[in-house]
């Protein structure tokens, strides 16, 4: 394997111990574990019941640490084994369902994926909203008009959702549960004598409550529940701990920056007693946080512990040198020069100072590099403007990648109707993937699963068939066939559907006459036909073991069998009344997964399987971006409100219908204040922290965002948006006039 | 020889013994009505039925009148474990209830059925479930496991007041679990309670009143004695402690006894089989192992000698251990890129039908997995059908809300009962009646629905409309029609009817089967696995419906005993109102569709396997079922659900045995032991019931596309 000297010294000198590695973006983190990992067999430090556990952040990640360490064996002469690679999640899983008794679940619990817990969560406070109606509506003003009462109440009713994810998720970060939250309330209001005290944070309790009593009567565990589910069993008894310490002798951790207090320590737990411990990750790139649950300040905490060993990864030829020029002076800036003194403290850290690669390396940094800001009139110019140029980029260069980011859905949106506009004018050629909801993988998955439900739910419509066929075809799935065949759908669309699946051997022919088909398009037509007819033998199944029965049969990638399998999942019926949710129904939510209406899906692209393809725009949300490389990076909508400066400002987040109170974060706050047992700080010294971390949080996206480009870097901006004027961000602003 | 103890492995001959016994018994004279049998399913009675008829024949025809006089002197007794407690429970019932606690002694005791019991417990269960706040777990599981602590305390013999403690001194966990294992004793007390007023016996209550007031009592002693004077008794590992300590005061009062133990064995979990507590017997017997003769020196290579290695494999731990054997195939390999679970179906199918051909008879296939999926079933039937072979699942743990049939059931009585309101949907309709008239596909079966739909409007399929357009039935077939009118005529009447006479819904179904659908052309005239399905379901609905009118559920007071709206919480829509009258048939079907009523426990007997087809079944269903197959599949090799027991919180096959000393902890070690004992034992069962070849399938990516490696893949290793 070949290493850059910084990664040689890893691989070579670690042999046990706790280490942090803290890697800049493009440092091939990945490939230096996987080395570490097959060396670590290759010098017999692990047993031969034992194995090298390596947890990485992402399910796709997962297969590529594997390969990428079957192929370091293989160099090193070894035989397949000895490892075991696992997303965080899916090593809670691993744990719990060994021991389900230890965490107090049953054999058969089943794990909630965002699409059925953000349903559940929507169904929780709905309930709120029914069973407290005047309460609720006591918030909104009482001089209404019908028609506004109407508009606040649909959006003070999103808002209530999200109160009650946050306060739910923030409640079991803390490990609190339903009852220990009223507990925490009662006691406030006891000792302060203050009736009503934090209404927000009774309503998300209330919620919250709610949801775990749903969750909890289907024995469902969502991705926190699992993470804490597995503390429970790694606590409830100790020789279980000692076992899987021993069977996992080294951990080697991925993305350790976007590790949460709850998941760190079940790494901890395992390794307490060998205390073999690396930790690779990049503090400045900790974004998957809404709040405080997970942040770049905990893995920097761990660098600093006395019993830690800390080696850097710095050196990285992703970029151009005028790029990493750029996102060095954003560290610097961010770190010594930013006007507030707590934000310098929070944002970034000096640490992840990004080196060129030196002369010989293997993985050169491109040559040269483009830098631009450019600044529209408005949202709409800046949408078109930027979409035009990414065309312009993608049409002269069939081999490079190219991607809009946006700080928001709501932009990417525009952004994909602007590209959708362009679309028209090249039909022969698919110009861009929207990838701000779902990830392609799981939308194609969705899509063809979709119409297959639908078929089986109105096998009498030959145009769902048709449907279905087009669907396979675009997917790469099933008979092959050309989708624009006019005469195989002609032909479908005017068969029988039953003598066509269900012929019956004394019945009239399967096709009607008339129509000479080629015998390519004959047997794709029988393929289809038989196809379809066993999905249609199989759909008195219950719904779930239809779509595994669909999916066995189409998919054969590994990536695709697992989305099929949790899409699956999550629309089982198992206690609906009347008996089931009809097929079409079904279907019909696949359909909103796939068409993007419905979030299935909220990681990082990288994620779900997705690779940039040359020749074609990604638009995604920076959020999304992570992980991933483009040539050309568009980053839209850099001002000063997307990424603010000043932690005493406005900021997003504030439902406009309750007159610009936030009640998500009073809640939270609240909440952390009385978890800490405190009313040690006053509120408004909460509130000071909480901006301070949203700046801060904004500062390292913008950092994320930077680092994906490899040569070109356009940064735009509108001076005019959403009926207000804007600047670009301070701290591009500052660190583009540093560079002139 | 008066009280012999056979110990041997499946397949030597056990059960041959005992058969001649019986017939060397009734040749030498003695009444058969004074000879008990004692088998651990009701199927497993065949055997002995058989040689019973073959014995009786040779006495008969016999010189000595003498003797041919005494064969006809009634019928030897043969009886399931359960099957005869129970019996003698009802026989000395109205001696015992008093004492036993029930409140009106004379009122005749009705049996519930598990059904039944997880409904009155789920109305106990539901205004304390705010109580197992740090569980989580759906509302059935928690029904489950609190019957399984009353059936453990009734089969084991401890008192339901020591449910708590046993179990909290066993856990040693940082949080605390007291609160939640005394609210399981607290309502399993409850449902003791509420039986006993109401006259209401679960198996549980039935094995304690078996256990505490006959077992312990003199006028029992003396009745079994005078009754009992041979006894013959197979499978004994299978029995719970309670049948043991039967057993033990049989071997004192009769003259001769033989029993017979399988090892390894002990596979009837659920039902407190416990092998340790059947080696007592042997205590006050002579023992007689018989040697297994596929395991003698210079015997060929056999799966049995495989199942041997490999449970020294699993049990010495020792992964590197080399097995090798010829009586074993993998249909992988291990090197093996990609290997998808559909491919490892393929594969399986494909040997199959290899199999077939070469003139292996299909029905001495069998299939097994630690989890049989409608998927799996569905996929091999289907891959199956191109070598003209069947598969036969038997899965009697499924649940009844999944299964197919009785989702079709449920369907037509919903549209025999217009006054529970519940519309049927066009594709429900068109599934059910693909499902019950033979050869109408689900096209043909929509195309009837559809023009149902049509017909009834927009308020939804509440009764079936009579359909007569010609076009319709030109294309759907003519014979459909006939078929369909039949059915739709059938249930109008019934449903014009019935409400005066308050005809309960196990007589709908009862009627329904016996009427229009054993017409020809239904599917209950042909397909025996269908009727006896169907058979099933009214069984547990009359049951129901007896235990339901007993406790008078009807007019239960509500406000204690319904769920609080925010209880509600099955699932997501809100249980509908049940609180103000539902008749029996009306709860059951919602219970069921709920996913409130689990499966049957252990079945009484499984089913035969159809000539032509293979036997598809979990790894237990295949023990229990006491299955015998000249070539076994194994599936999922990889798979870490093969060593996994099913874990339950709230319950402990372990700390709640004889074996287990109060106060003592259960580790983690002692977890490791008792899966590596019980994956040790599956797969021996499993060998010592193969006759010629085991295939070992696998993929490397499960259904849902991920990698496992378990303990009995660990043990493969050394192949």
């Amino acid at each position: 394997m070949n290493l850059r000297p910084q990664q040689a010294r890893i691989v070579n000198e670690y042999a046990g111990g706790k280490l942090a590695v803290l890697a800049v973006p493009g440092s091939g983190k990945t490939h230096t574990l996987a080395a570490l990992a097959a060396r670590l067999l290759a010098r017999g430090m692990v047993g031969p019941d034992a194995e090298v556990l390596v947890v990485t952040f992402t399910n796709s990640a997962v297969e590529n640490i594997r390969a990428r360490i079957r192929l370091a064996l293989r160099d090193l002469g070894l035989s397949d084994g000895g490892f075991r690679v696992f997303t965080l999640h899916s090593l809670a899983n691993a744990i719990v369902r060994e021991r389900p008794d230890l965490a107090g679940v049953t054999s058969d619990y089943r794990i909630d994926d965002e699409l059925s817990n953000s349903r559940t969560m929507t169904e929780a406070a709905r309930w709120f909203m029914q069973q407290e109606r005047d309460y609720w509506r006591s918030f909104l003003p009482s001089d209404l008009t019908p028609q506004q009462r109407c508009r606040l109440e649909s959006a003070w009713s999103d808002d209530t959702v999200r109160l009650g994810a946050e306060v739910t998720k923030l409640a079991k970060h803390r490990r609190l549960t339903p009852a220990a939250v009223r507990a925490l309330i009662a006691a406030r209001e006891a000792q302060s004598q203050e009736q009503g005290a934090a209404p927000f944070l009774r309503i998300g309790a209330a919620i919250y409550e709610r949801y775990d009593q749903m969750l909890r009567a289907g024995g469902r565990l969502d991705f926190d529940d699992l993470i804490w589910a597995a503390i429970r069993a790694l606590h409830n008894d100790d020789d279980f701990r000692r076992r899987l310490g021993r069977r996992w002798p080294f951990i080697l951790e991925d993305e350790a920056q976007d590790s949460t207090p709850l998941q760190e320590e079940i790494l901890a737990l395992l390794s307490r007693e060998h205390g073999n411990w690396v930790r690779v990750g990049d503090p400045n790139q900790a974004i998957m946080t809404t709040f405080t649950a997970s942040d770049a300040r905990f893995f920097r905490a761990f660098k600093e512990r006395p019993d830690v060993r800390a080696m850097p990864l710095t050196v990285s030829g992703r970029s151009a040198p005028e790029i990493i020029a750029l996102a060095n002076r954003l560290v610097d800036w961010a770190t010594h020069a930013h006007p507030d003194p707590d934000v310098r403290r929070a944002a970034l850290s000096a640490d992840g100072i990004i080196q060129p690669t030196p002369p010989g390396d293997l993985q050169p940094n491109p040559p040269t590099g483009r830098i631009r800001l450019q600044s529209f009139d408005d949202e709409d110019a800046e949408a078109q403007k930027v979409a035009q140029s990414a065309v312009r980029f993608v049409l002269d260069a069939l081999d490079r990648t190219c991607a809009i980011l946006s700080p928001t859905h709501y932009f990417g949106q525009r952004i994909v109707r602007a590209l959708e506009e362009i679309q028209t004018r090249y039909p022969q050629r698919k110009l861009y993937q929207d990838q701000l909801r779902n990830p392609q993988p799981v939308r194609d998955v969705a899509r063809v699963l979709a119409q297959a439900v639908r078929f089986c739910s109105q096998p009498t419509n030959m145009n769902a068939l048709v449907d279905l066929r087009a669907a396979m075809i675009e997917a790469g799935v099933g008979p092959t066939g050309d989708a624009r065949d006019h005469r195989v759908k002609a032909l479908l669309r005017s068969a029988r559907p039953e003598r066509l699946l269900f012929p019956l051997s004394d019945a009239a022919p399967a096709l009607p006459v008339g129509l000479a088909l080629r015998e390519d398009e004959a047997r794709e037509v029988y393929a289809l036909a038989a196809l379809t007819a066993r999905w249609l033998r199989a759909s008195v199944l219950p719904v779930d073991q239809l779509i595994l029965a669909i999916a066995q049969q189409l998919f054969t990638r590994e990536n695709d069998l697992a989305i099929a399998h949790s899409l699956a999942l999550s629309l089982r019926r198992d206690t609906a009344f009347p008996p089931d949710a009809s097929l079409a129904d079904v279907a019909r939510e696949l359909d909103e997964i796939a068409g993007n209406r419905q979030r299935y899906f909220s990681g990082s692209l990288i994620e779900a399987g997705f690779q940039p393809v040359g020749g074609q725009i990604t638009v995604t949300t920076m959020h999304k971006a992570k992980g991933l490389e483009w040539d050309r990076v568009y980053l839209t909508c850099v001002d000063e409100v997307e990424f603010p400066h000043d932690a005493s400002g406005e900021y997003r987040g504030r439902a406009w219908c309750l007159a610009g109170c936030d009640p998500a974060l009073e809640a939270r706050l609240q909440l952390e204040a009385l978890a800490d047992g405190a009313a040690s700080r006053a509120d408004a010294e909460l509130v000071r922290q909480a901006r301070i971390e949203y700046v801060a949080e904004r500062l390292r996206l913008l950092y994320v965002g930077v680092t994906r480009a490899r040569t070109d870097l356009f940064i735009s901006y509108s001076r005019r948006r959403m009926e207000r004027d804007h600047r670009v961000a301070l701290a591009v602003r500052e660190v583009l006039r540093q560079a002139g | 020889m008066s009280k012999r103890y056979l110990i041997g492995h499946p397949g030597v001959g056990k059960t041959a013994r005992l058969t001649e016994r019986l017939v060397e018994l009734i040749g030498g004279g003695v009444r058969p009505d004074r000879i008990l049998i004692l088998v651990p399913q009701e199927s497993h009675a065949q055997r002995f039925k058989a040689a019973l008829a073959l014995a009786r024949e040779a006495a008969l025809a016999s010189r000595e009148g003498r003797r041919a006089q005494r064969a006809r002197l009634g019928q030897p007794e043969i009886h399931t474990f359960f099957g005869l407690a129970q019996q003698h429970v009802s026989l000395f019932f109205p001696r015992i209830a008093l004492r036993a606690g029930f409140a009106d002694p004379y009122r005749e005791p009705v049996w519930m059925n598990v059904e039944a019991a997880q409904y009155l417990l789920d109305r106990i269960v539901a205004p304390r479930i705010g109580e197992f706040e740090h569980l989580r777990m759906p509302r059935s599981r928690l029904l489950i496991q609190i019957l399984d602590d009353l059936n453990r305390a009734a089969t084991m013999g401890f008192p339901l007041e020591e449910l708590a403690d046993r179990l909290a001194s066993a856990w040693h966990g940082v949080e605390p679990r007291q609160q939640a294992y005394r609210a399981v004793q607290d309502i399993a007390l409850a449902f003791r309670r509420f039986c006993l007023q109401h006259a209401l016996v679960d198996f549980s209550l039935g094995m304690e009143l078996f256990r505490a007031h006959l077992l312990a009592a003199d006028f029992y002693r003396e009745y079994v004695a005078a009754r009992y004077r041979h006894v013959l008794a197979d499978n004994v590992e299978e029995a719970a402690p309670i049948i043991h300590d039967f057993l033990r005061l049989l071997l004192e009062t009769s003259e001769t006894a033989m029993l017979a133990e399988d090892t390894p064995g002990g596979f009837r979990v659920n039902l407190g089989a416990a092998p340790q507590s059947a080696h007592a017997l042997r205590l006050v017997c002579e023992v007689t192992p018989i040697p297994d003769p596929r395991l003698q020196p210079g015997a060929p290579d056999s799966p049995a000698r495989f199942g041997q290695a490999l449970m020294r494999a699993i049990n010495e731990r020792a992964a590197q251990r080399a097995l090798r054997s010829s009586a074993v195939e993998k249909l992988y390999d291990g090197e093996a890129p990609t290997h998808y679970w559909a491919t490892m179906v393929q594969a399986v199918a494909d040997r199959i039908g290899a199999l077939v051909r070469s003139g292996v008879a299909a029905r001495e296939i069998a299939v097994v997995a630690p989890v049989v999926e409608d998927v799996l079933c569905f996929e091999l039937e289907e891959r199956l059908k191109r070598y003209g072979v069947g598969a036969h699942a038997v899965r009697p743990s499924r649940p009844l809300h999944d299964q197919p049939l009785v989702r079709a059931l449920v369907t037509f009585a919903r549209l025999g009962y217009p006054e529970w309101a519940q519309p049927v949907s066009p594709s429900e309709l068109a599934r059910a009646l693909a499902l019950v008239i033979s050869g109408l596909d689900v096209v043909r079966a929509q195309l009837i629905a559809d023009a149902a739909r049509r017909a009834c409007g927009p308020g939804g399929i509440v009764a079936l409309p009579s359909l007569d357009e010609p076009s319709l039935w030109d294309r759907v077939g003519q014979p459909f029609h006939e078929r369909y009118a039949a059915l739709r005529g059938w249930l109008t009447i019934w449903a014009g009817g019935h409400p005066a006479q308050g005809a309960p819904l196990d007589l709908f179904w009862y009627e329904l089967a016996a009427g229009p659908m054993s017409q020809p052309g239904f599917v209950f005239g042909e397909d025996a696995e269908a009727r006896e399905g169907c058979d099933k379901l009214i069984a547990s609905a009359r049951a129901f419906r007896e235990a339901f009118e007993q406790a008078d559920l009807q007019s239960w007071p509500t406000g204690e005993s319904i769920h609080p709206p925010e209880m509600s919480v099955l699932g997501l829509p809100p249980r509908p109102e049940v609180a103000e009258r539902v008749d029996a048939g009306q709860a059951y079907v919602i219970a069921l569709m709920q996913n409130v009523l689990a499966a049957e426990y252990a079945p009484e007997r499984t089913p035969d396997v159809p000539e032509g087809s293979i036997l598809l079944a979990p790894v237990y269903t295949y023990l229990t079922g006491n299955y015998r197959s000249r070539y076994q599949f194994w599936l999922n090799v990889n798979a870490l659900n093969w060593h996994e027991r099913f874990y339950q919180p709230l319950t402990h096959p372990y700390v709640l045995s004889r074996e287990w000393s109060p106060g003592m902890r259960w580790t983690d070690d002692d977890e490791q032991r008792a899966s590596r004992d019980l994956l040790a034992r599956l797969v021996g069962g499993l060998a010592f019931r193969c006759g010629d070849k085991i295939y070992l399938a696998a993929s490397r990516l499960t259904m849902a596309g991920q990698e496992e490696s378990g303990m009995l893949a660990q043990a493969l290793r050394g192949l």
